[in-house]
């Protein structure tokens, strides 16, 4: 569960094939200092980068715009909660290339400090497709999105209290026996 | 959600609630209109009335009891959201590309009924908000035969939940053959009759042609799938560009129109009802080869013993209680996984914390995003219009809230 920037990438200098040319993977860290990938089990395989929240318009819009591979529709954004994590609050966008079929994701986490909501910047502006998902974050996870276009409740009403989809957030049941935590191992 | 304090703006236009108990908003959709006259300046759409909070009650539950939540997301298309869950699951599990060929056949078989049954409901409801009554009776008569053929292999009509992670719950029954012949047999004809009501009627023509037109980059702007993205233009199709259960096999064409238009997304969706009873009819002739094969794989992790192991076996009986009371345990990890439902990709994002109920489950309700353009289609239009492309863009509620 622990996220680790990753080792060093094993290039070896003298090898004979040339090297693979670099991956979008690779092209998002070196231009945006501070992304990695976490090291986390990717059981669908598709290429996973999390970059810094001030870095995450540039990005999303580099690999719209500039990047070789034109990643032209955003599949989604989803948003999740890892309490036990350094940054508890994690937003994820897939992108989609039309013209390789290629897919991307990106992730992007940050810290609440004290009471506040945790601020990523929203991406509502540079791609209308956000606006909801972005709003649905908020309102499921209490995730401030800056310089979102209307950034209200989207499923619940205007005065809910608390924010549903967060881990501390009772599910008003009665907790069942057999619950193996994460803990105890698979 | 907003109240409506005043019924006029400053300005003298209108304001309208319509919804969230109109019938042409299908479902619980409201949608606060701005009038002058009969042209909607502004359009505020407000959901959230249909929030049942799947996504939360999913991590209250272990991977096999989650299924029958995901039947309730998009109603009217219960096999496709348990199918992109249970693909989920299994690439979470690393046993999605052992799932047995039979199931596999069946899975596409059923998807493509529920496409047509979803597409069934669709056009009956659109043609109505149209003024076109019979098509609606027309198409319940067919739909309710799909529904004879859920009820044929699951013994329920709408919430089937008969997938499960590893394949299906039950092999089809010895007559499910027999009633899917019988179906394709008569359902291109159905569809003709269909299309002699409404595709060159003019009074169709005249409310749809050139009304809600949403062009390519908008589309792709905006998040667009399934029928309505490929009535903008753009080719793509999940079960294309993405293949899944074995897609690729099969011989069918991506429909798809350039104008962005409500007829042109008519006229989508009636060549994709034509594509899947062809498909339905080549799983039909696999299934035929296919007899007597498994329809479940065998991998105790996560499948359960079978009936008569369990009546004789002591150590079945203790794997079949641990696999119904604990449930499956994944490796820590997350999967995405998208399908092609009958409104777009529908798909299931789930991450894993290591233990035996998944810590979170997103579902991407194609819905949720199609709707977004709402409010930018119908504004500058007129009223009559706001269901002509409501109709058009086939929502479901219960996607987009959950």
């Amino acid at each position: 569960m622990v996220q680790q920037p990753p080792s060093e990438g094993a290039t070896q200098g003298d090898d004979e094939t040339p090297p693979p040319p670099p991956t979008d993977i690779d092209l998002v860290i070196e231009r945006f200092p501070g992304s990695f990938v976490p090291s986390w089990r990717y059981a669908d395989q598709m290429p996973t980068v999390r970059v810094l929240p001030e870095h995450i318009r540039e990005a999303i819009s580099w690999l719209r715009h500039e990047c070789q591979t034109r990643y032209d529709m955003l599949v989604d954004v989803g948003g999740s909660h890892w309490p036990d994590r350094d940054e508890p609050f994690e937003v994820t966008y897939i992108l989609h290339s039309m013209t390789t079929n290629a897919r991307i994701r990106v992730k992007c986490a940050v810290a609440a400090h004290g009471d506040e909501l945790p601020v990523i910047p929203s991406i509502a502006l540079i791609w209308a497709a956000a606006n909801w998902p972005e709003r649905e974050i908020y309102d499921m996870f209490g995730v401030e999105f800056t310089d979102h276009p209307d950034l209200r409740r989207i499923l619940t009403p205007n005065d809910w209290e608390g924010h549903p989809l967060r881990k501390d957030f009772p599910l008003g049941e009665e907790p069942v026996e057999f619950y193996r935590s994460a803990s105890a191992g698979a | 959600m907003v109240m409506l304090e005043e019924t006029r703006t400053e300005s003298g236009r209108m304001l309208l609630n319509m919804g969230p108990q109109h019938p042409s908003t299908h479902g619980v959709l409201r949608l606060m209109l701005e009038l002058e006259g009969e042209n909607v300046t502004q359009c505020i759409p407000d959901m959230g009335y249909l929030h049942t909070g799947i996504e939360k009650m999913c991590e209250a539950r272990n991977y096999h009891q989650a299924l029958v939540l995901t039947d309730r997301i998009d109603y009217l298309a219960p096999i496709t959201n348990n199918l992109s869950y249970i693909m989920a699951c299994e690439k979470l599990f690393d046993v999605g590309d052992k799932v047995p060929e039979r199931a596999q056949v069946v899975r596409v078989m059923l998807s493509e009924l529920t496409r047509i049954a979803s597409h069934l409901i669709w056009l009956g409801t659109h043609a109505l908000d149209l003024g076109a009554m019979t098509v609606f009776m027309y198409c319940w008569r067919e739909r309710e035969q799909i529904l004879d053929i859920m009820e044929n292999i699951s013994g329920v009509r709408m919430m089937t939940s008969f997938m499960r992670i590893g394949g299906l719950v039950a092999d089809v029954p010895d007559d499910f053959a027999g009633l899917v012949a019988e179906f394709v047999r008569i359902m291109p004809r159905k569809i003709d009759e269909y299309e002699t009501l409404l595709s060159r009627n003019p009074i169709f023509i005249d409310r749809t042609r050139g009304v809600g037109v949403i062009t390519r980059d908008g589309a792709l702007e905006y998040g667009f799938s399934g029928s309505c993205l490929r009535a903008s233009g753009v080719e793509f199709d999940v079960r294309v560009n993405l293949p899944y259960c074995a897609y690729e096999t099969y011989d069918f064409d991506v429909a798809w129109s350039k104008e962005g238009d409500v007829y042109a997304r008519y006229m989508v969706r009636m060549r994709e009802m034509r594509e899947s009873v062809r498909i339905i009819d080549q799983g039909a002739k696999r299934l035929l080869v296919l007899n007597g094969a498994p329809i479940r794989l065998d991998d105790p992790r996560i499948t359960f013993p079978k009936r008569e192991k369990i009546h004789s076996s002591m150590e079945s009986l203790i794997h079949h209680f641990k696999l119904v009371s604990e449930g499956p345990v994944p490796l820590p990890g997350e999967a995405y996984a998208a399908v092609e439902s009958p409104r777009g990709e529908q798909a299931t994002y789930i991450m894993s914390d290591g233990s035996n109920k998944p810590h979170r489950v997103r579902f991407r309700g194609p819905s949720f995003y199609n709707l977004q353009v709402l409010q930018h289609t119908i504004a500058g239009g007129l009223v009559a219009d706001v269901v002509a492309c409501i109709g058009s863009i086939d929502i479901v509620l219960g996607e987009i809230d959950r």
